[in-house]
């Protein structure tokens, strides 16, 4: 790709973005009023978050791993369960994810 | 700060990744001040260093850019912004300032049977901490991002690979604790876990992005159940 192709697709995808974002901040109120829909647009970033943390501590490319990053979502998991702080947790996460991932 | 510091640090790798990819320094840092989408920029200098086509590269961005949209839409009535500010909020409608913002959002009426409740939501008061997440997130990863972007791209070697950092782990373990908290009665937390399994179900045959995305058909299925 030449670096004005890099361009161009640094430009279209910043527009097409913004273009995604604004949508959802125009849209007026009373077209999602139904119980239904509200009940949907609630329930969407608990799913899309969900996946995240699955697809980013779980995958690799397309494939399904088991590695240092899963140990320490356990221990996340764990820490969240006993009510540990949300520094707390990430840092006993990343310390058990660093730690796998450096020495064993 | 609490997650913008970690997700800013994040932003070496991606300018590190961006300039091996072959973008210059303009094009590196123009993606995360223009752009700022962390798993959408990875993808496309992914594409762009395989050597991908303009198209392919604009299109795998944009696969993973539109859950960014569905966050506009829950958050917009939540921030209840008028003019100029819905721009700003746009541009820093992220996962990490949504998840902050949902995290303190007190009224979680997904769990209530006669769905949202647009009083609750309005109430000036309840909403602060909620508001005050999602810009303050926002806004932090916005400067840390570019920052460390800006550090990477200048070949900061040390933060190349944030795995050595625990960093690969403490990203999704924030998520895993912003969503906690939401997930206050088993109907969310069967939701939430459908989600985990869908996704990672789909992950090995759809396209980066897209067993995200899927998993918005497990809110519409759960939602449209509601009486």
């Amino acid at each position: 790709m030449s670096s004005l192709d890099i361009w161009i697709v640094i430009i279209i995808s910043s527009l097409l973005m913004f273009l995604m974002r604004i949508i959802g901040y125009f849209i007026p109120q009373k077209f999602l009023q139904g119980v239904r829909l509200n009940q949907i647009i609630t329930l969407i970033p608990v799913v899309l978050l969900a996946a995240l943390v699955a697809i980013q501590g779980g995958t690799s490319g397309d494939q399904i791993t088991v590695d240092h990053r899963l140990a320490g979502l356990a221990v996340g998991a764990v820490t969240l369960y006993f009510k540990g702080s949300f520094i707390l947790v990430l840092f006993l996460s990343g310390l058990t994810g660093a730690l796998i991932y450096n020495f064993i | 700060m609490g997650v913008a510091i970690p997700v800013g640090i994040y932003g070496a790798a991606f300018g590190a990744a961006a300039s091996t990819a072959g973008l210059n320094l303009a094009q590196t840092i123009s993606l995360s001040l223009l752009l700022f989408s962390g798993a959408t920029q990875f993808a496309i200098v992914g594409v762009i260093g395989s050597g991908g086509a303009v198209a392919a590269a604009i299109a795998t961005g944009a696969l993973l850019g539109i859950r960014n949209g569905f966050y506009a839409v829950r958050m917009a009535p939540l921030l209840n912004l008028r003019g100029l500010k819905r721009i700003l909020a746009a541009h820093i409608t992220i996962d990490e300032s949504t998840a902050v913002a949902l995290a303190h959002n007190s009224n979680q009426s997904g769990d209530s049977q006669s769905g949202d409740s647009q009083s609750g939501e309005s109430g000036a008061g309840k909403n602060s901490d909620l508001v005050k997440g999602f810009w303050f997130t926002g806004l932090g990863v916005l400067l840390f991002w570019n920052l460390f972007t800006l550090i990477g791209a200048l070949g900061a070697g040390a933060l190349e690979d944030p795995a050595q950092w625990g960093l690969d782990t403490a990203v999704p373990a924030a998520f895993l604790a912003l969503l906690w908290p939401q997930l206050t009665s088993k109907r969310l937390r069967i939701i939430a876990l459908t989600s985990v399994f869908l996704s990672l179900l789909l992950a090995p045959y759809l396209t980066a992005g897209l067993p995200i995305i899927a998993t918005v058909l497990i809110a519409i299925v759960a939602g449209w159940r509601v009486k």
